[in-house]
């Protein structure tokens, strides 16, 4: 019985940029690799999965192979000096293996925790797996529960729900006084890119209307096209101040834009209608007085840096719920997979005994041939009875031995009783 | 008995409202002390409904009524996603108003005999009452969430309402209790009027009731005409249950339902 999985691979945790960028494979080299991989023996079923901040291999190993030649093996496809590369790579073997593909998954392994495109980058790892008919069954359950367990984790832990970049964060403060975002609108004032992050997370969260106001017009069209919103002069600001909802501002003018007394008109004007200032300019460009105004409030680049780290903060409790779901469900999964392999070397085992069975029937058939139907059907009977029963014991010997974790013995087991390697 | 009944439902929602925010009390008190509370609850007041030969006629089932609509509200809105910290005034406000129920005193004054006329009346009253306790709490709610968003205290205010949530709850809440309120008026006044009762301006419950109708009539008209929102509008809301509350307390205690002071 070989190992069941390995996973190998290295990510931001385990080497900086340029080594994950030399080891980096790209969609398009994937089913090669995948060949190759086969071709050298090197694994039955494999997997790549490639990203910006991990490059992993999953596999279920050839015959004599571990993690440390599957990482040799990969360093050499990739040009790169194993010496220097392999402290890099990172080598785990069975319901380690597993674990760390849920943990993946889960995101609990990503840079930021609890996001959620590493799901679909699995998942479009393991379709290109089965294009290549790379996945087998042992992977097929193991992908499958990965992407189970995913799903338990986003929807059972807070891990997904907390907020944790600046863009969101926007979002979840205009949310916060506005409640839902069809039917608002929102002003941009300039065209930084703090400014740029939150205006396309408040359009991708529903804010239907978006008008650019810059300095330099031109500029300002163009940003407004990015965003598919109207862009307006500079000056026509105050006009739109007392239409808009929300009001963003990143300029590098470095001075008060929007002074308190201005916004006071504007509250009464509004009938002190809720209005939210995102300033997310250093300098600021909205006076802090500003605070004091009924109806209006205003926010900073610091303030919504409070709620981001709030959120990593969040999100870090909720790892911990995250951490004991991947623990039970690696566990339910190892014992799967234990399983299925008792299952096949049982079944290899009573194959080559009824062959054994049979033949010797094939070598005595003269004799046979003398019995009546009815006696020989009796002996054939009672050869199968004597193989099951001969069996037995081995059978039973096996699961006990795996459940001890004796792996070793169980291949010995299976070696002598299944007549491999000879047979192969 | 239906008193006794009253002070064990009081004292299964005050659990979980003194509770500490992490403590084991709260979890088994949101599980299981407050259905027992509201179970207690709808007994004792059943029992005293059952007793009384004209129902709804003490303070105790008055106030102990008006403080299950509110659990009742809190049930209901409080499973909502952001709305823990709604259940948790909504509950005070319950343990407040059925303690003032467990120490209100019986009824005083001629017997009456009962009249459906007269359980509408108070039914309706007591309902716009409780409408208002609603519009209170989601008014307390409001001016903390803005208190929060103002003074910057931002950690965790992803837990709380939007304040445009809150704003249309209270609009509704002033709206529900205004209108039921309304309505209970008419129908007593009918009432008495149809029995030859005359309305005298010693009457400390008709004086406070109306006082109560023309403050929120003037807090949904300053709304609809000079476009109130928000702040002023919780304001008033806090405000006026407050103080009809402090008035209802002393004035209600003292005199009874109609007493004359």
């Amino acid at each position: 019985m070989g190992p069941g999985i390995v996973a190998v691979g290295l990510s931001h945790h385990s080497a900086p940029i340029d080594v994950r960028e030399r080891l980096a494979v790209s969609a398009a080299g994937v089913p090669d690799l995948l060949r190759d991989l086969r071709a050298d023996g090197m694994g039955t079923e494999a997997l790549v999965l490639s990203t910006c901040n991990r490059v992993e291999l999953y596999a279920v190993p050839g015959r004599g192979q571990d993690g440390d030649s599957l990482a040799g093996w990969l360093a050499e496809r990739s040009g790169l000096v194993p010496r220097r590369t392999l402290p890099y790579l990172y080598r785990h073997q069975d319901n380690a293996a597993v674990r760390h593909l849920f943990r993946v998954t889960s995101s609990l392994d990503s840079m930021v925790l609890g996001e959620p495109q590493i799901v679909g980058q699995v998942r479009a790892a393991y379709r290109m797996a089965q294009e290549q008919e790379a996945a087998g069954p042992v992977l097929h359950r193991v992908l499958d529960r990965a992407l189970m367990v995913a799903k338990r984790v986003r929807s059972e832990t807070r891990i997904a729900r907390e907020t944790v970049s600046i863009g969101r964060a926007g979002v979840e403060l205009a949310k916060q006084v506005l409640g839902a975002l069809e039917n608002r609108s929102a002003l941009l004032i300039g065209a930084g890119d703090h400014g740029r992050v939150v205006a396309r997370s408040l359009i991708d969260y529903g804010l239907p209307e978006l008008i650019v106001a810059n300095r330099t017009f031109s500029r300002g069209a163009e940003v407004a096209r990015d965003f598919g919103a109207s862009a307006i002069p500079l000056d026509e600001v105050p006009r739109y101040l007392e239409r808009v909802d929300i009001v963003l501002t990143s300029t590098s003018a470095g001075k008060i834009l929007l002074e308190r007394q201005q916004l006071a008109a504007v509250a009464r004007e509004r009938r002190y209608r809720s209005l939210v200032l995102i300033d997310l300019s250093v300098p600021r460009n909205i006076d802090p007085g500003a605070d004091s105004l009924d109806g209006v409030f205003r926010f900073d680049v610091d303030d919504l840096r409070q709620v981001a780290q709030h959120g990593q903060a969040a999100r870090q409790d909720a790892a911990q719920d995250a951490e004991r779901i991947v623990e039970e469900e690696v566990a339910r999964c190892w014992a799967w997979i234990e399983n299925a392999e008792i299952n096949a070397g049982i079944g290899a085992m009573s194959r080559h005994a009824d062959a054994i069975r049979r033949a010797e029937l094939e070598r005595a058939a003269a004799v046979l041939a003398r019995l009546s139907d009815k006696d020989r059907k009796s002996v054939e009977a009672m050869t199968r009875a004597i193989v099951k029963k001969i069996l037995h014991a081995p059978i039973m010997h096996s699961r006990q031995m795996a459940q001890d974790g004796d792996r070793h013995g169980v291949d010995v087991l299976f070696t002598a009783l299944s007549g491999t390697p000879d047979d192969d | 008995m239906d008193r006794a009944l009253l002070i064990v439902a009081l004292l299964c929602y005050l659990a979980p409202t003194v509770a500490r925010d992490d403590g084991r009390i709260r979890i088994l008190a949101a599980r299981w002390w407050v259905p027992a509370g509201l179970l207690l609850h709808v007994q004792g007041l059943a029992l005293a409904l059952f007793l009384d030969d004209v129902p709804l006629r003490s303070m105790t089932e008055g106030l102990g009524a008006t403080a299950l609509v509110v659990v009742l509200a809190r049930e209901w809105w409080g499973r909502r996603p952001r709305m823990g910290a709604l259940r948790r005034i909504l509950l005070g406000l319950a343990v407040l108003l059925l303690a003032l129920a467990s120490v209100s005193p019986p009824p005083g004054g001629q017997p009456m005999k009962s009249s459906p006329f007269f359980l509408l009346h108070v039914g309706l009253v007591l309902t716009g009452f409780a409408g208002f306790a609603l519009n209170f709490s989601m008014s307390a709610l409001y001016l903390n969430v803005r208190r929060r968003l103002k003074r910057k205290r931002l950690a965790d205010i992803g837990k709380l309402p939007s304040l445009d949530t809150l704003d249309r709850l209270i609009l509704r809440t002033m709206s529900f209790g205004f209108v039921t309120l309304s309505a209970g008026m008419v129908v007593g006044f009918a009432w008495a009027f149809s029995r030859g009762i005359p309305l005298k301006s010693s009457d400390l419950t008709a004086l406070l009731t109306v006082m109560v109708w023309v403050w929120y009539a003037a807090g949904l008209t300053a709304r609809a005409l000079l476009g109130w929102h928000g702040r002023m509008v919780a304001i008033f809301g806090v405000g006026g249950f407050a103080v009809f509350l402090l008035i209802t307390t002393v004035g209600l205690l003292v005199s009874g339902w109609h007493g004359v002071v």
